[in-house]
């Protein structure tokens, strides 16, 4: 049992990174209605993109993350304007296979430009520890965490309290009347889009300081993001709830039943709780 | 104008039979084996076709079904000797089987959410396939699957004979998914994907409805699998994951979802064009392929087969307006 408060630790940095990606993902569906399942591999652009700046280029690895942040706005960008805007008016099927056309593409690219390899994104905290009775907690985790909370809050700001987050919950109750009342639904198409690829870039970038980044990495997260808000049931609060679940039982579940089925146990939790309630655990939209 | 229709039905599958009867006679061995992994393909993406474009239901889990019918026909077979002639019959019973048991819970979600509940599916279905080592043989697989048994003088130990023999299976299959399609049932399925509430209080028990479609999707894709695995021979939890799974989703797309001859379209892009992207572009054409499936989505939303007939419809109008006026 002595090993639990670790597992309780890792999970805890693991689920601040799910959440990440699972608000990013909320926006898009949550708002935009688009089924984005390419969303993991921007994900997977963040993590390569830090990974390059910091052991390529060598920068600091606050920058590395900051022209990170930049960059996954920027593909959001194009994608919104390259891939969705041109489908808006097509039915929810579409959309969903053009999304995975643009994931297969970016899976692909990324394996023949970055090769196979897993690898690390290099930390100058690297191998640091703090101990507090048997329990160890590594810097990174922390850093993870912290960053983590920071960009969760400033998410909830901008939602809460700026006139493009108004706007952005306007458009959720009520996407006609929003239009009608001068919400600009394009302006908020490219802006939504591009928060919510920063927020997968933050994550993908955090994910790869706790663990090996692959090419086909982006698929996973995607899913787990689905799993998240649909456990919280598309509210903010019900994301972070959702996001550590996922992250304690996936960790807690790999060292007491077996670490094989370690990614199953997110789904394992879904359907039983689609089961229990075909609506999600909160089942209220923002 | 029904016997006009019934005619060009027939011609068209008379002309496709006797075009892959050619190409299997005198096709190279590249050629052959392709055609076969073209058919096994078809049943896929028919089979798909029937939930995705009749039912409007989003399956993610078609590989599993698929993989489910080749494990079980590979142990019978390999394990316990039984003939393929019945082994292709328990696999397709198999997925079935499991398809009732997962699409009982299942189906009560919708839309997207469904998709993501298979997803979940297909994911423990995998990592079944790769930890259960007593019956699945783990990451290696099970290697030496017999061919499939000779009925009387005809013998299917040649990549040949059995690419003939799946052919005509998928077709068969192809055609059975298609009548289906076009009956009664298959208009209720439509009633479905367009409004599910306006099905239901039209007296139909959608519910049922829905659990019958993806039961009859999956035992056709356990049939599939089965023919891959006497075809291939060796099988491997890498042949069933998710990308074989979005792969089938794509050709469903690409061709036209809620058209006949959609799937066959799809399958024939799916199965040549990588082949035969080659030479300096080789390192690249999973780069390339990935980026014409992605514009033909974004240019044709509805699909090749789903285009042509659209522009058809609408020169047929034209012309009938032409008449009337």
């Amino acid at each position: 049992m002595a090993q639990v408060p670790q597992q309780l630790i890792n999970g805890i940095a693991m689920g601040s990174v799910y959440i990440l990606g699972a608000l990013g993902l909320m926006l898009i569906f949550g708002v935009l209605d688009i089924p984005h399942f390419a969303h993991g591999q921007v994900y997977t652009i963040g993590a390569f993109s830090a990974y390059l700046l910091v052991a390529q280029v060598h920068l600091n690895l606050i920058l590395a993350i900051i022209i990170t942040l930049l960059i996954c706005g920027l593909v959001g960008l194009a994608m919104e304007r390259l891939v969705y805007n041109p489908l808006r008016s097509s039915p929810l099927l579409s959309v969903a296979i053009a999304s995975f056309a643009l994931a297969l593409l970016i899976q692909y690219s990324s394996g023949t430009i970055l090769g196979q390899m897993p690898k690390m994104v290099p930390t100058f905290l690297a191998g640091k520890v703090i101990e507090i009775g048997a329990v160890a907690i590594s810097y990174t985790r922390i850093l993870v965490f912290g960053a983590g909370i920071v960009a969760i809050v400033l998410l909830w700001l901008f939602i809460m309290r700026t006139k493009l987050g108004k706007a952005i919950r306007a458009m959720t109750q009520n996407r006609n009347a929003a239009e009608l009342i001068g919400v600009d639904v394009s302006q908020l198409h490219i802006v939504t889009f591009m928060i919510g690829s920063t927020m997968a870039g933050v994550s993908g970038a955090l994910l790869g300081l706790m663990i090996p980044i692959y090419p086909s990495m982006g698929m996973m997260p995607t899913m787990k993001g689905f799993v998240i808000i649909t456990l919280g049931g598309m509210n903010i609060l019900g994301a972070v709830v959702g996001g550590f679940i996922l992250g304690i039982s996936e960790s807690i579940g790999a060292g007491f039943i077996s670490s094989a089925y370690k990614d199953s146990i997110a789904f394992i939790i879904l359907l039983a709780i689609l089961m229990i309630r075909p609506t999600g655990l909160f089942g209220k939209r923002i | 104008m029904q016997r006009l229709n019934l005619h060009s039905g027939l011609i068209s599958w008379i002309a496709v039979g006797i075009i892959l009867l050619i190409m299997l006679l005198i096709g190279n061995g590249l050629v052959v084996y392709l055609i076969g992994i073209w058919a096994i393909y078809l049943v896929l993406a028919s089979s798909l076709n029937l939930l995705l474009g009749y039912t409007g239901l989003f399956n993610m889990a078609t590989s599993i079904f698929f993989g489910i019918g080749a494990y079980t026909s590979a142990i019978l077979a390999s394990r316990f000797g039984i003939s393929f002639w019945a082994c292709w019959l328990a696999a397709g019973i198999m997925a079935a089987a499991v398809g009732a048991i997962v699409g009982y819970p299942a189906l009560r979600t919708r839309g997207l959410y469904f998709a993501i509940v298979t997803f979940a599916f297909l994911w423990i279905g995998t990592q079944v396939m790769t930890n259960w080592r007593s019956i699945t043989g783990g990451p290696n697989g099970i290697g030496a699957i017999p061919n499939p048994n000779a009925i009387g003088t005809i013998t299917f130990d040649s990549t040949r004979a059995k690419a003939a023999l799946i052919v005509v299976f998928a077709l068969v299959i192809f055609y059975i998914i298609n009548r289906i399609a076009r009956s009664r049932v298959g208009r209720v399925f439509i009633a479905i994907r367009e409004n599910e509430v306006l099905a239901q209080s039209g007296g139909f028990n959608v519910a049922v409805y829905k659990l019958a479609s993806f039961v009859l999707a999956s035992f056709f894709a356990g049939i599939a699998g089965s023919l891959y695995a006497h075809f291939i021979t060796f099988i491997s939890p890498d042949s069933f994951g998710l990308d074989l799974s979005l792969f089938i989703l794509a050709m469903v797309a690409i061709g036209g979802a809620g058209t006949v001859w959609g799937p066959a379209v799809g399958a024939m892009i799916f199965t040549f064009l990588p082949e035969y992207i080659r030479g300096p572009l080789d390192p690249y054409r999973f780069i390339i392929f990935s980026l014409v499936f992605l514009l033909l989505m974004i240019f044709i939303p509805k699909g090749i087969v789903g285009s042509i007939s659209e522009i058809w419809a609408k020169r047929r109008r034209a012309k009938v307006m032409k008449m009337t006026t």
